[in-house]
């Protein structure tokens, strides 16, 4: 057998992408909507908003921190952006600016208190994710207004169901690849591209890896890390877009909660939270098998309210497996 | 004696709040009422506090408290509802509710001692080890109770958590007494002691021939533990439970834990400053309710001061610092 065939196996990627495929197999032997071209878009396009935001968690996580911040990042980014857009009304790309911008100043914060102040990440975001969403709430509170925005500018709609191409499939309907995933796919490469190929990618890593020899190598730890934050702030506010034009209004309390879900993304795709280690295609994939997982239980006709019990559930199985795979080159201890 | 000094400011600051809420506030918050009210709330949010401050004394986190009391008090309403009054077994409700406490017990314990494997013996991240449990048993917890609150407990069990001796809560008496109990074992015990040690450096901790993976696994039992009596307290107080109460517990929690001395990456920290902590954090959110500040704002304010906390613990390292640095360069 070819060497590099061999070289494949040791990845943990090729382990996620066949237990993929074996579910997608099992779960269209339960339900033959299951493996359509409109079933796939649709996967596609209600897990946009996680694919997004879990690249900014899985940044974060090789660098060797965590952020828990990032879905309360996103839900003031997409509420203060839909209440200056139905001022000023603007079009879809406006939204992404306003929101991205939002997302990096939130993120900023983050990282002042992370990379200066040398707080632990974990504090950190845990506190701000606090401050974030309770001032939001709260001064919407005082102000007697509503923290559901019902009515969105059109283009959010014309943005969600629009589509690249399309092609008629057996039933004469129309189906396309959606506008929505178009973000998706540029900040899967840009994010790809800059940890692969720029000094700063290779800093993550070395970050994550160890801060020490990081620090002694001479590396911009604090820059390194200003930048990570600042990123996660960002594809939040942008991945907060996308669930706005999903839904088509805006509720504030839609996204807070679901930090774990998107953390479960990014650690079935292989993401130590050592940090050091770590692929984007493998957050890719983490993204799918469990929006794959979820979509399956409804599909097989469990109820929702199993959802988080196999969410917990991977969880924990995922991590034991990266730590088993990692265990042989670790320290003793 | 840094702890001392500690200790005195916080009573400083306690004795601050409390005076300056009286004064803001007066009649409204020096009432019967909220005093007895503020003690009322203190035991259950004490034990989560003590049961987090064990596992951040070995370095880690546990974030799953919340959870396993949820957890634990949702398997405890439904033994007292399945076998109670409304049930149809011939047991006597003494015999129902000691089953009850027992199984908020032993399913608080089994759940610290799931994070305990996970992190002692397989040397997993605590906080990604308790992100997936947390949300594992809170998974467990909504199939359990389809979302929806458990309730109707019988009376005699009601007084655990919202009788009074005297004008003395009950759960505030129970409270003190676990107070006592975690303030033995970490300063009496060869376990407590181990504790610090591996908070401190678990390199050396191993090294030193301390069982690590045991402590650690016996911590977060402990943590557990303190979960399920936190839960019984909970629900014996509203007469209900239902996923999502406490949620908010977890982030105040931990500010507590921090405020109160615990140094993030474990080792250090002290009962005595933490109890005073719980006590202040208490008469704060008290007073701010009064006060008509919403539920979200304080939030913002335990998250502003958990930031504060932090930086000035920095700036303070970084004092002590640059003192030391002066002094050796005489």
């Amino acid at each position: 057998m070819n060497k590099n065939l061999i070289k494949i196996f040791k990845h943990n990627e090729i382990y996620i992408f066949i237990i993929i495929g074996v579910l997608a197999l099992v779960v269209n032997s339960f339900n033959r909507n299951f493996l359509t071209f409109e079933n796939m878009f649709d996967l596609l396009k209600s897990n946009a908003m996680e694919a997004v935001v879990a690249l900014g968690v899985f940044v974060v996580l090789i660098s060797g921190g965590i952020d828990v911040s990032f879905m309360a990042i996103a839900t003031v980014s997409m509420y203060v952006a839909v209440m200056i857009l139905k001022i000023i009304g603007g079009n879809i790309l406006l939204a992404f600016l306003i929101a991205g911008f939002l997302g990096i100043i939130l993120g900023g914060i983050n990282s002042s208190l992370i990379s200066y102040f040398k707080i632990p990440t974990l504090i950190a975001t845990l506190a701000t994710m606090s401050i974030f969403h309770g001032l939001l709430i709260g001064l919407l509170i005082i102000l007697g207004k509503s923290t559901h925005i019902p009515e969105v500018p059109e283009y959010f709609s014309t943005f969600k169901d629009g589509m690249v191409f399309t092609l008629q499939n057996k039933g004469g309907n129309e189906i396309g690849l959606p506008y929505l995933v178009l973000p998706v796919i540029i900040i899967y490469v840009i994010t790809w591209l800059i940890l692969k190929y720029s000094t700063l990618g290779r800093n993550i890593y070395a970050i994550g890896g160890d801060i020490e020899s990081a620090r002694r190598a001479g590396l911009n730890i604090q820059g390194t890390q200003f930048f990570v934050y600042c990123y996660s702030g960002f594809l939040g506010g942008i991945a907060s877009v996308l669930h706005v034009s999903l839904l088509r209004y805006v509720n504030a309390f839609s996204l807070v909660g679901k930090e774990l879900d998107v953390i479960a993304m990014v650690v079935i795709g292989g993401a130590a939270l050592s940090g050091g280690k770590g692929s984007v295609l493998g957050t890719f994939l983490g993204v799918l098998l469990l929006t794959i997982i979820k979509n399956s239980l409804i599909l097989m006709g469990i109820p929702t309210l199993w959802d988080s019990v196999a969410v917990g559930f991977i969880i924990i199985i995922s991590i034991i497996v990266t730590k088993y795979r990692t265990k042989g080159k670790e320290l003793l201890v | 004696m840094f702890e001392k000094t500690r200790n005195i400011i916080f009573l400083i600051v306690l004795i601050g709040a409390i005076g300056l809420f009286s004064i803001t506030e007066g009649p409204n918050f020096l009432s019967i009422t909220n005093l007895q009210s503020m003690l009322f709330q203190i035991p259950e949010f004490g034990m989560l506090v003590f049961a987090i401050m064990v596992s951040v004394l070995t370095g880690g986190i546990d974030l799953s408290i919340v959870s396993t009391a949820t957890l634990s008090g949702i398997i405890a309403a439904l033994v007292m509802i399945k076998f109670g009054s409304s049930g149809s077994s011939g047991l006597q409700e003494p015999v129902i509710i000691f089953l009850a406490v027992l199984a908020a017990i032993v399913v608080s314990v089994i759940c610290g001692s799931f994070n305990g494997i996970l992190i002692g013996f397989m040397g997993i991240s605590p906080i990604l080890v308790t992100l997936g449990t947390s949300k594992l048993f809170e998974g467990i917890s909504l199939v359990l109770t389809k979302g929806e609150a458990l309730t109707g407990f019988p009376e005699v069990f009601l007084v655990l958590g919202s009788g009074t001796v005297s004008i003395i809560p009950v759960p505030f008496v129970i409270f003190l007494f676990f107070v006592l109990i975690i303030s033995l074992f970490l300063s009496k015990t060869v376990t407590g002691f181990n504790v610090f040690m591996l908070g401190v450096n678990p390199i050396v901790a191993r090294y030193s021939g301390i069982n690590t993976k045991l402590v650690l696994l016996k911590a977060y039992m402990l943590s557990g533990f303190f979960c399920g009596i936190a839960a019984l307290i909970i629900i014996s107080r509203v007469n209900s439970i239902k996923v999502g109460y406490g949620s908010a517990y977890l982030l105040r929690a931990l500010l507590v834990v921090i405020l109160g001395g615990v140094s993030p990456s474990g080792g250090f920290g002290s009962v005595s400053g933490v109890l005073l902590g719980i006590f202040i954090l208490q008469v704060i959110s008290s007073g701010l309710s009064i006060m008509g500040v919403n539920a979200f704002l304080r939030n913002v304010v335990w998250g502003s001061v958990l930031i504060l906390v932090m930086i000035s613990t920095f700036l303070m390292t970084r004092f002590k610092n640059f003192r030391e640095l002066k002094l050796t360069m005489k």
